[in-house]
């Protein structure tokens, strides 16, 4: 309930953050906390120190040009899901407003879903699809770290002790019918199978598909395997429950006392087949 | 007053403060000079304790004292039961306020740190080093009583802690009959989970040698009864105080050590001392529900007569007796698994059995939940038998309106009832035919909607005492009220139920300003403090407002009487010839002259002039012991979706007509109602506690353990019929389980009724996802390989 000692430090700058990361190991990231909080308190988790990011300005950035949406780190879900964004990314806006309730929305943070790493975190199956980059920050500059590599391993991400994130991109333009499909757990709220989908049909084919799913398996994944089936087919001749099986095949299901690997496969198959109808359909 | 107040929807008067942040929960007891307790509890289902070292802890900061159950072993007696079944040859085995030997739950006390601070607490408690030799544990009660299980208490061979059989002859019934239907049925563990948390703060005063104790209590007297044994406090210097308490289900009944032990500290140290469950805790060391499994036998005729029920129940009491936990899978549940039939033969077989979980209590309905379950299940197993409609076979074994007082196979007598119309109602209001057809239609589209039913009654109302002396409640269970008129002429009412979160500040004004004719709002209700209210027994079993109220409309009787006497002095005139409506006393069929309530009152203070014999004073109180238990009933009717795909059930419609007899404040009951369906469907549907191997609480937390939310539901139906109790003055029943007694197996035969095309006949709740879509892959495979 309680969680054991710890010292807090408000950062105002990047530089300022960092220095607190480096010259402590056991110093954490606070961002929303309502990952790490939930953690700290069951003393699953003990940083000596904890940083808050959510006042550092260059982390709050939301741009938008034609080739790049820019998502600053701290920002959160509510701000971003009211933003211009939707008009560029409905998917993104789309899979945050499924994200928990108004007063998780109202404290998490992109950046914090993306460096939690939860494998049924449901931005990390837009990351996924849209190839979103990770711009992280060290003492040795800045580096770009691709979506297929930021998730290591549940909850383990690429980012090494001293580096932080900063932003994330999202090249533009993106395939024009996008949407995401979640399917939640009855108990926590988080995806069983969350689907982020993406395609174009230019004069009845289909192009750019990008399937990738998050919850259902131990990690997020994408489903490379369906779009492979789907991409450069006309849309007449495509059967979308093969691309989703096939697409399910990509990911690696564990069971758990409830929710067995078959069913977890089955449900990340018939949501992709059922987001892949509506993108059809639109 | 135009409208009448008893019957009108009034807002709670207690939720200004409530929904405003200013309740006094026990948790926001402060006290100058509090110490905080935090408890730690074993990591091991079943263990031995080597040894504990507390040293490292004594010395962190702000520690003052560590106890450990070798410490309290020798100066306190272990906690005891309050429920001992007759001829159930109960085993009462030794429940240590902290373990010291051995530990039989993950979750069972082992020490408890005294700190400053909380933080300081939690700390300390880290560095408690506590060696245990783990034991071989065991969860599953059939499995506890098979050969070779490990054993939990010496004094309890082969972890037996009851066994209880009642009813009728029914064996040559069930050789003979034309049809006999079989089934088991799995009542899940469930846990509680109230909003607030378990919570208990102490305060010792050694000058007077007065001890209070603020405790989340839904029977604040029966802990004082408890507490004060356990203490060695006398009851007029032990103050128990529950005001606020924000739920129970049940799970506030108990007495547990926790509270002890805080009380105990503080008398120990002299200083306060407060401790609060964290959610966490609350998952462990909080009393759990259900966990029966039911072996049903019904015996009927081939055109739909039931002719006789038996039931062979293997309860899980967990690793010790709860307070009221032995009471629960007999009196309360074996006594009517015939429900809302006539049927001429029944009979009822428990075990109560030890296994190394939680203990079992009270879990709103407790008991009744479980009778209704199995015998709405097997009825449509049985309709399904004979290939007759399930509706047209209830109507076929329902009691009759003329059948009451009605004398069940077990010798209750169910008050009054028409059951057929409440089932009239509800078919009404779902269009049946309608239903059926838009069913059919679907299915030929591959899609699946089902309806179910459930045709309940429950008893209710517990009282009177000669029956809780009869059934072994170690306790009464009539109920007192006061109604204090102050010299001004506004009203204090004292009751021994204690409400925490019903609404009876609320109906409980309503039934006296109905009777004194003065405004809600010079009205107040005292409840849950023992120095305030002389004696009661607490609000659980649907008893508060027909046992409760029954008291309050005597004793509100009581002070008319007196003030009429008064009233008839003052106009000058014999007290037969006084007429008292809407608050003011008049001769009988004149109202040219009249004295208000308010002049009467404040006559009866000043005492100048009153008649002779008359006391100053207007107060009176009443000690109501009811005649008998009331019988709500009535018929829910739910409609699902299921998504084969999935595994998803979705209720479409959830239609609940119940008889609750006349309703005090209809938007209460309503809310009643509400809240009761949606913990039925939580059972249905949702939720369900799951150990592992070691006996490990799988589902510790709301990541796993689902709780029913509002989205899970459409709008709810409702609808009444009204049928007066004859056991009470309000002729009122209660209706505080109603919803969650009836709406779990209405739920659970609506998904199964939806399933039956494939072959489907029955699943164990909760009927989640990927149970569903497995039994559905179970079932296409099956057909398959018949096809092929
Ligand atoms: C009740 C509840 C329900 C939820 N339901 C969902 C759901 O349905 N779907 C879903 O996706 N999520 C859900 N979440 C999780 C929620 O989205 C979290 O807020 C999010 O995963 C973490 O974001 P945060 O800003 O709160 O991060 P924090 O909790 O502050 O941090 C999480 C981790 O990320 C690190 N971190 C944060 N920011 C940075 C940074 N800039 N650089 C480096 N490291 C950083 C922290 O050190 C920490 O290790 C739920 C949470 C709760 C409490």
């Amino acid at each position: 309930m309680i969680p054991a000692p710890f010292r807090y430090t408000r950062a105002a700058t990047v530089d300022e953050a960092m220095q607190v990361l480096q010259q402590d190991s056991d110093a954490k990231v606070l961002a929303g906390g309502h990952s790490l909080l939930p953690m700290m308190k069951l003393r699953l988790a003990r940083p000596s120190h904890l940083v808050d990011v959510t006042r550092i300005p260059e982390l709050s950035t939301l741009k938008m040009s034609s080739d790049v949406v820019v998502v600053g780190a701290a920002v959160r879900y509510a701000v971003l899901s009211q933003s211009r964004i939707a008009e560029v990314m409905p998917l993104l806006t789309e899979a945050v407003r499924l994200i928990a309730d108004p007063q998780v929305r109202h404290r998490g943070t992109v950046g914090g879903s993306a460096a939690h790493a939860d494998p049924a975190s449901d931005l990390a199956a837009v990351f996924l699809a849209t190839d979103a980059l990770f711009v992280v920050a060290s003492p040795r500059g800045i580096r770009r770290i691709p979506a297929a590599e930021w998730y290591v391993a549940p909850m383990v991400t690429a980012l090494a002790g001293d580096e932080m994130l900063v932003r994330v991109e999202f090249p533009q333009p993106q395939p024009a019918r996008q949407t995401y499909l979640k399917f939640a757990h009855p108990a926590s709220g988080y995806a069983l199978a969350g689907v982020a989908a993406m395609l174009d049909i230019q004069e009845g084919m289909i192009q750019h598909v990008r399937l990738a799913v998050t919850g259902a398996g131990a990690m997020p994944f994408r489903a490379r395997s369906a779009e492979q089936l789907l991409a450069g087919r006309p849309l007449a001749a495509v059967r979308f429950e093969e691309a989703a099986d096939a697409g399910a095949k990509d990911g690696e299901y564990l069971s758990d006392a409830q929710y067995s690997e078959e069913y977890r496969r089955n449900l990340a198959c018939v949501m992709m087949r059922r987001a892949l109808e509506k993108l059809a359909a639109e | 007053m135009t409208q009448p107040v008893v019957g009108s929807r009034a807002l709670r008067k207690e939720d200004v403060r409530l929904v405003s942040g200013r309740g006094q929960y026990t948790d926001d007891i402060q006290i100058p000079g509090m110490l905080f307790a935090v408890m730690l509890r074993s990591p091991h289902a079943h263990a031995r304790i080597v040894h504990v070292d507390t040293s490292d802890a004594l010395r962190m900061p702000g520690v003052v004292k560590i106890y450990t159950g070798q410490d309290l072993k020798a100066v306190l007696p272990p906690v005891p039961t309050a429920w001992i079944p007759p001829d159930s040859d109960l085993k009462m085995v030794e429940h240590p306020v902290l373990a010291y030997e051995r530990v039989r739950y993950v979750g069972d006390g082992v020490a408890m740190v005294v700190a400053d601070s909380r933080e300081a607490a939690e700390d300390a408690l880290e560095a408690i080093r506590v060696e245990y030799e783990p034991l071989p544990a065991v969860y599953d009660q059939r499995q506890a009583i098979g050969e070779d299980a490990p054993q939990l208490h010496e004094d309890a061979p082969n972890n037996v802690a009851l066994h209880w059989t009642v009813g009728t002859e029914t064996e040559d019934t069930f050789r003979t009959a034309e049809v006999v239907v079989r089934q088991s049925f799995r009542q899940q563990r469930l846990i509680p989970n109230p909003m607030e948390p378990r919570s208990a703060a102490a305060h010792y005063n050694p000058a007077t040698g007065e001890m209070t104790v603020w405790v989340t209590s839904q029977n604040p007297h029966i802990h004082r009864v408890l507490m004060s044994g356990l203490l060695g406090i006398p009851e007029h210097k032990l103050r128990i105080v529950s005001t606020d308490v924000g739920g129970g289900f049940g799970s506030k009944i108990a007495c547990y050590p926790d509270e002890v032990l805080v009380a105990v500290a503080a008398r120990d140290l002299d200083r306060p001392v407060k401790w609060t469950e964290s959610r966490s805790e609350h998952f462990l060391a909080t009393t759990h529900g259900r966990d029966h499994v039911d072996e049903v036998e019904l015996a009927g005729t081939k055109d739909g007569r039931v002719l006789a029920v038996r039931v062979k129940a293997y309860a899980n009491m967990g690793a010790y007796l709860s307070t009221a936990g032995p009471g629960v899978p007999t009196i309360l549940f074996g006594l009517i698994v015939n429900g809302a039939y006539d049927i001429p033969q029944a009979s009822s077989d428990v075990y109560g059995i030890f296994t190394n979980t939680t203990p079992v209590d009270a879990y709103r309905g407790a008991g009744r939940p479980e009778a209704t379950y199995l015998i709405e299940r097997i009825m449509d197993s049985y309709a399904a038998a004979i290939g007759m409609d399930p509706v047209e076979l209830r109507r076929k074994n329902l009691i009759r309106k003329d059948q009451f007082p009605y004398t069940n196979p077990f010798g209750l007598s169910y008050d009054s009832g028409d059951y057929h119309a409440a089932l009239d109602r509800g078919l009404a209001m779902l269009d049946y035919e309608g239903i059926r057809r838009e069913q059919a239609a679907l299915r030929s589209q591959g899609k699946y909607i089902g309806v179910g039913f459930s045709t309940y009654v429950e008893m209710c109302g517990l009282g009177p005492s000669q029956v809780a002396g009869a059934v072994g409640f170690q306790g009464g269970l009539w109920e007192s009220a006061m109604v204090r008129v102050h010299p001004g002429g506004k009203v204090t009412v004292f009751t021994g139920a204690s409400p925490h979160g019903q609404g009876e500040e609320t109906t409980f004004a309503q039934i006296v300003s109905g009777r004194l004719g003065i405004p809600l709002e010079d009205i107040e209700v005292v409840h849950g403090d023992t120095h305030r209210i002389a004696m009661g027994w607490g609000t659980y079993g649907s008893r508060t407002t027909a046992v409760g109220g029954g008291a309050l409309a005597l004793a509100a009787e009581r002070v008319i009487a007196k003030a009429k006497a008064i009233a008839a002095h003052m106009l000058e005139i014999p007290d037969e010839a006084v007429q008292f409506d809407d608050g003011r006393f008049h001769p009988e069929g004149r109202d040219d002259r009249t004295v208000t309530f308010a002049e009467v009152a404040l006559q009866a203070y000043l005492a100048w002039n009153l008649p002779s014999g008359v006391e100053p004073g207007l107060e009176a109180s009443a000690f109501y012991d009811p005649t008998n238990f009331t019988y709500p009933f009535g018929t829910h009717i739910a409609v699902v979706s299921v998504d084969t795909e999935t595994g998803e059930v979705r209720l479409l419609r959830y239609i609940a007509v119940d008889d609750c007899g006349p309703a005090i404040n209809p938007m209460i009951v309503e809310g009643q109602i509400h809240g009761g369906i949606v913990q039925g469907v939580g059972q249905a549907l949702y939720e369900g506690a799951l150990y592992d191997e070691d006996a490990q609480l799988v589902t510790g937390s709301f990541l796993d353990y689902t709780m029913p939310k509002a989205r899970f539901f459409p709008e709810i139906e409702l609808d009444h019929t009204v049928t007066p109790s004859p056991h009470n003055p309000l002729g009122v029943k209660g209706v505080g389980e109603t919803g969650t007694i009836a709406s779990t197996p209405a739920v659970v035969n609506a998904v199964m009724d939806a399933l039956a095309p494939l072959g489907i006949g029955d699943l164990s709740m909760p009927l989640t996802p990927p149970k569903v879509w497995a039994a559905i892959q179970a079932a296409k495979n099956l057909k398959g390989g018949q096809a092929s």
